[in-house]
């Protein structure tokens, strides 16, 4: 990147700067005409220079061709202010256009620089990473980079016009006195001077201001990261100081450039003041002695008033223009690495040629030593050849290298001395586009974006938009504006709608189960078809408006029953019966018999609780719920009081809030000894809402007794026969027959809560509904999918760290590569889940890819056995090599049979 | 059977017995309650240890693993705890307990324990205490 910001803009945006430049030229005619027109309307037609009697004429645009307009005294009123109203459009339009073309001019470099700097992180080598923090790299992109932007459309326009203005003026006072014209200039050049020179340090803290803010933004992000070792180690509160110490440096610093600026805004005031101080004194005195016209001083100080305006404003636009040109520096800066790849390495391949390049073999380290940050070696003087179709297991401790040659071997890391060959080539020379499909690696480390699993899962296959998407007349209209906005800025047009997938590089692809068939087949290598399936069964489907998949559910309900009853597991689900009581559902949903349904408005959401409160003092529920709402806050104070608000069993309890509980203990003390009629509407129904979120199997309070259960569903009949139509709508209602869209997946199927008490029930239901979804495969692929619409949230957090690594793993799977490099991918499992895993990816590759030769890194020693070949390293170095008998590998039952 | 009853089955349990009765209903509130079903596993020999089991009814075997074969050393009663040694360290299942009835079974994880220890010192040393008694009766 350039060094000077100016440069920079001047490079890319040269043409434009030169039209808005002529532009502006242009309309500073109208303009200037707009300030002399009202002058003539007052002095013409309305004081009536030029028209002393009634049939006095003057003419108008006599310069044209004809000999111009002869309008009277009320004739000329009318066209003049016609003409000022035109002017006055003109004007606008003029001031329109210019501010939009500027906005455009800026907002087009903003996303230029912001797409180079993005491009170069893309393109910085792995060790740059080692440096940078994500945090502070991300606050630049998106708020340090804005006012470069803004100053775009100022850098050549603003000077010009500024000082266009400022020499006008300057000029006027000369030709009415040199000697007022030389004081003028003088103290325009001490404006010019002093002041800038003042500002140098206002720069040097406005340069330390943005590091330190820049750098806040990067604690800030390592807190977010690191929130769970804060909670574990209970650091909050030296977190606290850290930032509390930061915020105190940027506050001395924003404190400082507020006490100078405002002095320099001072001395330039007063120092734009003592030039017409000057004025009356030098001019005063020449006019007395007679050597000035005192129509000259007069021109002269109001000439002046034309001055300091622009010069402030000049004086404003060269300090933006040192800020913009720090920040612009600082900027480059941080992302100007000694060593980057070109942008050749990863150019996009637009041919068929990145499906069919195969990397020669064999892969091979040729005296490779790699050194870390400091110099030190980590692997010393390696050479390993390996043959495609070759199964090699690395085996040695954290110390031994042997990370440190499938991180070589990915290119994660690079040689200092040696070289990674394919064949003939060497492995820097080729491009990403061939070494990121050929190679697949796979780490402990995990990358997730937020998105669907799906998405996350098919991230690996995005190499490069394969198709031309055909857009109606105005979705092209729309692309084609993309495109030319994207070249205008130096941005890559490729179509992000477009299919990026390209189906020969998958694994296990076939046409007749398409892309679904490969995901299902990675995933139960990795054994996750029951963690997605788990997922769609949490899902609730209402948002997708799926009809038809809501149909059949209702259809399956009878045959999961049917078949609960045949394996004698009914015990594990609690049906919803309209004459019983759901113990493991929360009270409202048994009174309500259903789900509340958000209302539409707030006085529908009003009459919805008016009644149900009308209906519930109709039976007398009203009272066994506030008692009962007592009892549970009673219940509670006994078990944590004295208890810190911070302690981790408060997490057990879903209805309150520790910070809650000073308010119902408050409550309590209010209510406890006051008869229920008396006690105030407001202080009832908070109990009654506490009640409201019981379930007996979750709290054992034993506050749920026959009694109690039998009223709530005579107030739930009650509820449901009385309530008018309007009101039906706010609840979705356990019916049979109905989908409940209100209720996820698993308790649609069910028709009724699992019984959690029991031992593995939901595991024991899930496979029932997988069995007999197997004889439906449509409808539990649809189910599937929904599963796969799992959001992983914010770097997969909602998914567990052993979830994390095995989707991590299936995502490498689902490519179909030359060669495989596992570095100890799957340590966050148990010993025999990674052993059954590393079976089945084995059996897996040799079905799909036999031609792939897999590198794998191993937790443990004992799984080597299933490799062709088994190389050992201990201190950087390579001390065995050997070829092994073929251990049979034995895959899961359900893999075996899908391949 | 509800909290005040898993109160009174714990405060029967030696192991439990120098924890303050509101410590211990604390404890038995941070728990999970679960039913077994006949032939269902509490827990799995070589299993990583993370809870202790308390009977509150049924019954279970205790079997071992000899030379490859499943033998059965014992029965577990009602009201009776069993791999409370979880609580304390990281040692792997070094038995298979299976319910041999229904059985209902407040499972104490050893968070939840560790929590309670951490935020009630003497508790611990009365817990050491009885350690150390049925140490010295098993010696």
């Amino acid at each position: 990147m350039e060094s000077s910001f100016t440069r920079y803009i001047w490079t890319h945006t040269s043409r434009q700067q030169i039209w808005i430049l002529c532009v502006v030229m242009v309309s500073m005619i109208p303009y200037y005409l707009a300030f002399d027109l009202p002058k003539m309307i007052i002095n013409g037609p309305i004081q009536g220079d030029g028209f002393e009697t009634v049939s006095d004429r003057q003419t108008f645009f006599s310069f044209l061709s004809f000999d111009g307009l002869q309008l009277d005294r009320t004739e000329a009123l009318v066209f003049l202010s016609l003409c000022f109203l035109s002017l006055v459009i003109i004007n606008g339009v003029f001031k329109y256009y210019i501010n939009t073309y500027k906005g455009l001019l800026g907002e087009r470099l903003l996303r230029r620089i912001r797409f180079d700097l993005i491009d170069r992180i893309l393109r910085f080598l792995p060790v740059e990473f080692k440096r940078i923090k994500g945090g502070e790299i991300s606050s630049m992109i998106k708020d340090e980079v804005e006012p470069l932007g803004g100053f775009t459309a100022e850098a050549f326009v603003q000077p010009v016009l500024l000082g266009g203005q400022a020499l006008t003026a300057l000029a006027f006072i000369f030709v009415q006195h040199v000697w007022l014209g030389g004081v003028a200039l003088f103290m325009a050049s001490v404006q010019m001077l002093v002041i800038p020179r003042l500002r140098r340090r206002l720069l040097v803290l406005g340069r330390q201001r943005q590091i330190k803010a820049r750098q806040l933004a990067g604690r800030v992000s390592e807190i977010v990261d690191g929130i769970d070792t804060i909670h574990t180690n209970d650091t909050s509160n030296y977190e606290r100081a850290d930032v509390a110490s930061r915020l105190g440096v940027l506050f001395k610093i924003r404190y400082e450039i507020y006490q100078r600026k405002f002095k320099i805004k001072f001395l330039n005031n007063f120092l734009a003041q003592l030039t017409p101080f000057l004025f009356y004194l030098i001019g005063g005195y020449l006019a007395i002695t007679g050597r000035l016209d005192v129509g000259q001083l007069v021109a002269v100080i109001t000439a002046y008033k034309e001055l300091p305006g622009p010069l402030k404003e000049l004086i404003d636009w060269d300090m933006a223009r040192q800020d913009v040109q720090v920040k612009y520096e600082q900027i480059v800066e941080q992302f100007d690495a000694e060593q980057m790849l070109l942008p050749t390495v990863q150019a996009i391949d637009t041919g068929e040629s990145g499906n069919t390049i195969r990397l020669d073999k064999p892969l091979s380290a040729v005296n490779l030593v790699v050194e870390d940050e400091g110099g030190a070696v980590i692997l010393d003087s390696v050479s390993v050849s390996v043959e495609g179709g070759q199964r090699i297991a690395v085996v040695g401790d954290a110390y031994s290298g042997a990370n440190v040659l499938a991180e070589a071997f990915a290119g994660v890391v690079k040689p200092a001395r040696g070289k990674i060959m394919a064949g003939k080539d060497n492995l820097s020379t080729l491009p990403e586009s061939v070494t990121g499909r050929r190679i697949t690696y796979v780490s402990a480390d995990t990358y997730y974006f937020s998105g669907s699993l799906e998405e996350n899962l098919l991230y690996g296959l995005k190499h490069r938009p394969l198709n031309e998407v055909e857009y109606n007349d105005k979705g092209s209209m729309r692309r084609l504006w993309e495109q030319q906005e994207a070249f205008r800025t130096g941005n890559p047009d490729f179509d992000l709608k477009s299919n990026w997938i390209d189906v020969d590089l998958v694994n296990g692809y076939s046409q007749t189960t398409g892309m679904m068939g490969s995901i299902r087949q990675v995933l139960t290598v990795t054994r996750l078809i029951d963690d997605v399936f788990d997922f769609a069964l949490h899902t609730t489907i209402d948002e997708h408006g799926d009809d038809y998949l809501a149909e059949q559910i209702v259809a399956l309900r009878k045959r999961v029953r049917a078949e609960l009853e045949v394996t004698d597991l009914t015990d594990l689900i609690i049906p919803f019966d309209i004459d019983s009581y759901n113990p493991q559902a929360e009270l409202l949903d048994n009174l309500v018999f259903g789900i509340l349904i958000k209302a539409p408005d707030d006085q529908r959401s009003q009459a919805g609780t008016d009644f149900l409160r009308y209906t519930m003092a109709l039976t007398g529920l009203d009272r066994l719920l506030f008692e009962m709402g007592m009892s549970i806050a009673e219940s509670t104070r006994e078990l944590f009081d004295g208890l810190a608000e911070d302690h981790p069993f408060f997490d057990r309890l879903d209805f309150m809030e520790p910070a809650e509980i000073p308010t119902y203990r408050a409550l309590y003390q209010r209510t406890r000894q006051t008869e229920f009629a008396s006690v105030s509407e407001e202080d009832r129904y908070a109990w009654i809402d506490l009640a409201f979120q019981y379930s007996e199997p979750r709290y054992r309070f034993g506050l749920l007794d026959d009694a109690l259960m039998d009223k709530v569903i005579e107030t739930r009949k009650v509820l449901l026969d009385t309530a008018p139509e309007s009101l039906q709508v706010l609840i979705d209602v356990y019916d049979p027959e109905h989908y409940l869209k209100q209720a996820n997946l698993i308790d649609n199927i069910v028709f009724g809560k699992v019984d959690h008490r029991f031992k593995d029930a939901e595991r024991q239901v899930r496979a029932i509904i997988e069995r007999l979804l197997q004889r439906q495969p449509e409808l539990y692929d649809r189910i599937f999918r929904l599963g796969l619409a799992f959001n992983v949230g914010a770097a997969g957090r909602r998914l567990t760290s052993a979830q994390r690594q095995k989707f991590n793993f299936a995502r490498a799977l689902l490519r179909r590569s030359d060669y495989y490099l596992f570095n100890r991918p799957i340590t966050g499992l148990d010993q025999a889940q990674q052993e059954q895993i590393l079976q089945n990816t084995l059996y897996f590759l040799s079905r799909t890819n036999v031609e792939s030769g897999v590198i794998w890194v191993l937790a443990s020693q004992a799984n080597a056995r299933y490799f062709d070949r088994c190389i050992t390293l201990r201190d950087k170095l390579i001390v065995k090599d050997r070829m092994l008998e073929t251990f049979e590998f034995t895959p899961d039952n359900l893999l075996a049979e899908m391949l | 059977m509800n909290l005040n009853d898993e109160l009174n089955v714990l405060r029967s349990i030696p192991l439990f017995s120098g924890i303050k009765p509101e410590a211990l209903k604390l404890l038995a509130f941070a728990s999970n309650r679960m039913i077994f079903q006949p032939g269902q596993d509490l827990f799995q020999e070589g299993d990583q240890a993370n809870s202790a089991c308390i009977l509150l009814s049924g019954s279970a075997t205790i079997r071992h693993d000899v030379d490859g074969e499943q033998k059965t050393i014992g029965a577990v009663a009602p009201h009776t705890v069993i791999g409370e040694v979880a609580l304390f360290c990281d040692r792997p299942r070094q038995v298979t307990v299976t319910a041999s009835s229904t059985v209902e079974a407040l499972l104490i994880s050893k968070d939840s324990f560790q929590k309670l220890m951490s935020s009630c010192p003497n508790t611990l040393s009365n817990i050491l205490s009885e350690l150390g008694e049925q140490l010295s009766r098993a010696s």
